[in-house]
This record gives structure tokens, sequence and C-alpha cells, in this order.
């Protein structure tokens, strides 16, 4: 944290606080448009998502992976890459846990979700080392090469659900796991389980990992300047490589999450979008492992009193993905906002 | 099985390599004064969806082509405000664009017509049909070709004229790769990045009409399905050209028509389905090495005077 953290503190959180506060500006414009009073939406919103205790759950609940994938974009921008393939490498791991989690029997609990939880992260890693290598052998922009494999994962997980593993139902779905692959829940009868400790944690370790150790620097160093980080001797590529991986192996652990806590099963209809709303938390939260929990969390506020919200007044539930969206649209202005806060106080460079 | 040219064949292609093309074209129109683009995807989605909306109320679907390519002047305006006045990572931009636009078109669908899945069928643009197939050679080529697949040829082939036959086509090249000196000789920079990405924006919108209007007649959620981001390796192929980046889409188009064909064979969908995915990653690995980007791409630029 250093001798200055107060002011640095504020000097990272604002930017975000305002975004936000513009988004939800913008947001009330929207609710606006559609002839309802926007006072009456918001305080829906927060009521649902924060109301009582089963609402605050359900919250921690939605923002439960959100911690996780945020954590592995920002992990992955540190090093300098752009993972937009979150997604992908959600929804292998996602499977991959369903798959140990049906298929051994007997195992006692702690051991089977151990497994369970390394196979998701497996699964989440090797999708990513196509575009790593990619990226450093031929030079391919890992956003393209990640967004290829998102699609490729689909058609893998689709066709393995269906033509494999099919438990017969309305939707295309794996059997479910054992009893002895669950995470606990917390709270029943909301879905939130011990994921959230293991993503709480996460956030911890990746902090200290990066801020705490030799080889969290030289990833940083890579992030902020690849050249100057191979002219310090850090190998460059190894870097690239190893992050990409690692960054999918939380991509992994995030769909087993959804597996073993909150389905029990594997449904190729899981997602809605997780994968790519990670990339909206990661940067509210700076790509800061410790500010992507309070991203995450009021994304999880979003999500989860947006659709108590629909109930209530008449705004869609998809209003929830739209204020994301607007925070994002924001903060990649806002970049800009900060910028001219240096230049008042630093003066021009250039005449 | 069909012959490796018989005409469905060909009818597939173009109709596979229309919106890739289109949708490069505009995106190499970005590299070339130095912005990079991901936001392709996002703004062909909404292309697509206002061409239908557009549509729904005129019947009139020339109207919603128009449509779709405000909407691509618009968010392409608001790329270039982003990405080149506020000097954001132009790749956050780009994916605030996407996740905007997915969010927005399925919000719309429900406030607009009340379904979360697709919009009611609306006219389409429609095709030539059989007017040349009396024209030797040519014919079975323009057959049902699509007025949206000519318009396509035809936007290649003004853009590969200016880009390399006009004097301000030099000057809009020069800023991508290397504004300060282009600066130095007077080139407008800033004007001309501006224009880049917002024509640029706007052809990635038409190649959306065609998504939703051309090709079909109604508009269904996500349906740009990773079109946008193709066309991105689609002009890296084509190596940042109009007619580079025609062919390479062609070429993708058949691979895919040929796939398309031969479903018959038992072959599990979902493996047809990946085709085009695996086939974009492995044209990268070949085309990647010896590819040369604008030098300036992505790089922000501040103007010396």
């Amino acid at each position: 944290m250093g001798k200055h953290w107060p002011g640095k503190l504020l000097r990272e959180t604002i930017p975000s606080v305002v975004a936000v506060a513009i988004a939800l500006l913008l947001g009330a414009a929207i609710i606006a448009a559609i002839g309802v009073n926007p006072w009456e939406a918001y305080k829906a919103l927060f009521q649902g998502a924060l109301g009582d205790a089963s609402a605050m759950s359900d919250t921690l609940e939605r923002a439960t992976p959100y911690i996780i994938g945020g954590l592995a974009f920002a992990l992955a921008s540190k090093a300098g890459l752009f993972n937009i393939g979150i997604e992908g490498q959600m929804y292998v791991g996602a499977l991959a846990a369903a798959i140990v989690g049906f298929s051994f029997h007997g195992l006692p609990a702690f051991v089977h979700v151990t497994l369970c939880v390394l196979a998701g992260m497996l699964g989440g890693m090797l999708w990513t080392v196509a575009p790593g290598l990619l990226k450093v052998r031929v030079g391919v922009n890992e956003v393209i090469s990640t967004v290829m494999m998102n699609y490729v994962a689909y058609a893998l997980t689709g066709y393995l659900t269906v033509h494999w593993f099919l438990e017969p139902g309305a939707v295309a779905q794996t059997p479910k796991i054992d009893e002895s692959a669950a995470l606990a829940f917390l709270n029943p009868p909301s879905k939130l389980n011990a994921g959230l400790f293991v993503a709480v944690a996460c956030a911890v370790l990746l902090y200290v990992f990066l801020y705490r150790t030799p080889w969290g620097y030289s990833l940083r160093v890579n992030g902020i300047n690849g050249i100057a980080a191979r002219f310090a001797g850090i190998d460059s590529n190894k870097v690239l490589l190893i992050s990409i991986m690692a960054s999918g192996a939380l991509a992994g652990l995030m769909g087993a999450e959804r597996t073993l806590g909150v389905y029990q099963r594997f449904m190729q209809s899981f997602s809605n979008g997780y994968g790519f709303t990670v990339i909206a938390v990661a940067l509210l939260g700076r790509n800061h492992p410790l500010g992507v929990l309070p991203a995450a969390l009021l994304f999880g506020i979003l999500e989860n009193g947006a659709s108590s919200m629909s109930l209530m007044v008449d705004v869609p539930r998809e209003f929830g993905p739209i204020l994301q969206a607007l925070i994002i649209v924001v903060i990649a202005s806002a970049q800009f906002l900060g910028k001219l806060a240096l230049r008042r106080k630093g003066g021009r460079a250039l005449g | 099985m069909d012959s490796f040219l018989s005409a469905n064949i060909l009818v597939l292609t173009l109709s596979i390599a229309t919106p890739l093309f289109i949708a490069a074209i505009g995106g190499l129109l970005n590299e070339r004064v130095g912005v990079v683009n991901v936001g392709l995807e996002g703004i062909m989605l909404s292309g697509a969806f206002v061409a239908v909306l557009a549509t729904y109320y005129t019947h009139n679907p020339w109207i919603g082509v128009l449509a779709s390519v405000a909407t691509g002047l618009l968010l392409g305006a608001l790329h270039a405000v982003v990405s080149i006045a506020f000097r954001s990572d132009h790749v956050i931009s780009g994916v605030a664009i996407n996740i905007l636009a997915t969010s927005l078109t399925v919000f719309l669908l429900e406030m607009i017509f009340g379904n979360k899945g697709q919009s009611p069928t609306v006219e389409s643009i429609g095709t030539l049909g059989d007017r040349l197939d009396g024209v030797p050679i040519i014919g079975p080529v323009f057959h049902n070709m699509s007025y949206l697949t000519l318009i396509g040829f035809g936007i290649a082939a003004a853009v590969h004229f200016f880009l390399r036959h006009t004097k301000i086509g030099l000057r809009f090249r020069s800023v991508g790769e290397n504004p300060a000196a282009a600066e130095s000789l007077g080139v407008p920079v800033m004007r001309y990045k501006y224009l880049g990405v917002i024509v640029g924006c706007a052809l990635v919108g038409l190649a959306g009409a065609y998504l939703s209007i051309g090709m079909l007649n109604v508009f269904t959620k996500n349906m740009s399905a990773g079109r946008g981001y193709i066309a991105l390796a689609v002009l890296v192929f084509g190596r940042w050209s109009p007619i580079g980046s025609l062919l390479a889409s062609l070429f993708f188009g058949y691979v895919m028509a040929l796939q398309i064909s031969m479903q018959g064979f038992s072959v599990p969908s979902q493996v047809i389905e990946s085709i085009p995915y695996v086939a974009t990653l492995i044209v990268l690995i070949f085309t990647y090495k010896n590819a040369k980007a604008p030098a300036a791409v992505g790089k922000h630029f501040t103007k010396l005077h």
C-alpha cells in the first residue's frame, strides 16, 4: 500500500464511482423514456437486491462468478492481454467439473469437490493454450483468437452434452452430479454456496501474488511495457503464456462454481453472457484484485435487483445488463476525465 | 452432395461472404487511420436490429438499409469520440460497444415486439432472381444474388480506387502509417481519423442489414454470431485491402458453403457449426506472420501544432 495509500485509494476509486453515477443517470433517462418513474424503479431495484437476508444471499450468489471471472480478466490485463475468451473457458470448465462430478461415486466429499474444481480449472486452462501459443509464436492478436475459441467451446460442450452425457429433460443438460461433489449452500433456498469463500480467497491470493511477489512484479512490468520487461531480463513470452493460462484456469473455476454450486449439473444454456460481463467488472475494479470485489458486488446487485424490479414496475429485466454495459462505456470515456485532471495539475508537456 | 461448383454452392458462398467483406472493408477503413475496432460485432448486430425495426414500421426494406447505415454512423461516432478524442484504449471501447449492443437489442426486442428471441418477420431486400441467368458464364454467379451483394461489390471497387488511385486516399493511408509525418505535410490528421472510423462503421452497419433483411427477413437474438470478429480475421487475411478482403471472404464463404452442403453426411451439427471459427484460427496462423498492419494502429496521436 505504501505510505501514500489513502490518496492513492481515492485516486483509484473516484473514476469508478463517478462512472457508476453517470451510468445510473443515463439509466434513469432510459427508464423515463419508456414511461416509468426512475425513482420508483431504482427503489424497487435496490430493495429487491438488498431488502432482506434472502435477497442479499441471492445478490451474493450472482456476484460470486463475477468475482472469479473479474479476477480472470484482471490477471490477463495486468500482463498486457485481453482475454475475451472467458465465456468459452468457463463453458469448458463447467462441463469438465460436471463430468468428474457425476462419473465418480463414493468419494469423500472433500476429495470429490477438489477433483471437480481441478478438472474445471484444467478445462479452462486448456482453452487458453492455443490462443497463448498463437500470440507468442505467430503474433496473432488474442482478441480474435479467444473469441473464436468461445464458439468452438459452445459447439464442443453442446456436442458432448447432447451426444455423450444427455439427461432427458426440457433443455440440453447432463445428469446431476453426486452429492459428494456439490458445494454446500449457505442460506437455502438461495443458491448462494461455499464458492463465495473460494472467490474471495482467490481475490486476496491474487492481490498478494501481483503486489507482493517478484513473479507478480515481472507480470505487471510486462503488461506496462513488454520491451522494457525484455531489457530487464524478463522472459516476456513465458509471462504471457503463463498469465493467459492462469486467467483461463480462473475462468474454468468460475464455470465449476456454477456447476457444483448452483445448477449441480451442466446445462448448455446456463450462462447469460457471464464471460463478457466480467470484462466490465474488471474494468470497473480498475483491474485490481481488491477492486474487483466491490465491482462484482455492484453487478450482482444490478442483476438480482433488475429481475425483482421487472416484477414491481414495467421495466424489462434486461435493464440490468444495459446498466452494466453503460458503466463500461462510461469507464472507457472516464479514462479521459482522469487524463484531464492530470493535465490540469502538470500543465501541457508540449506547448 | 453437390458438385464443387454447383449453382447452390455459389449462391451460398456469396451469401456467407457478403456481410463478411462489407464489414471487413468497414474495419480496414478504421485501421487505415490507425484505429483498432473490435466493436464490429456489436455494430453489425445493431445494424441488423435497426434495419428490421425501420422496415417493420415503413414496410420498405431500403429504408431499413438506410437506417442500418445511420446506426453504424452513430456507433462509429461513439467509437471515434471515445478512442480518438478521449484517447481511451481502442479495444476497451470496442468491447463496450459489443456489450451495449447485445443487451440493448434484447431490451428493445422485448420493449417493442414483446419477444426476447426474435422480431416479427418483415419485408426483405430481394434479389436479382433469374434476371441474368441467360448470360453465359456469369449467369450462375448472379443467380439469386442479393442487391446488397451487388452494392457490396461496388463498395469494394470504390474503396479500392479511393485508397490506391486518389490523392486523398494516399493521405488517408498515411494517417495510419505515420500521423506525425502526415501532419507535417499539412494533412488534417484528426479529420481523417474521424472520417475513417465513422464511414467505416457505417459500412459495418450496412453489413448488419444484410444479416437481417438481406439473407433473411427477421431479427434474431445475437444473430451476428461472431461475424464481426471473423471480419477482423478476413481483413488481416486480405492484407488490409478491400479487394483482398473480398477475395478472403469469398474463400471463407466457399469453405463454409461446402461444409453446409455436406450436412447430409451424419456429421453432428455442432461440428459443422464450429467450422467457421476453426477455419478462422487456421487462416490466422498462416497469414499473421507476414501480415503488415498500418504502422500506427492503436496508437494515440497528439497534435503537434
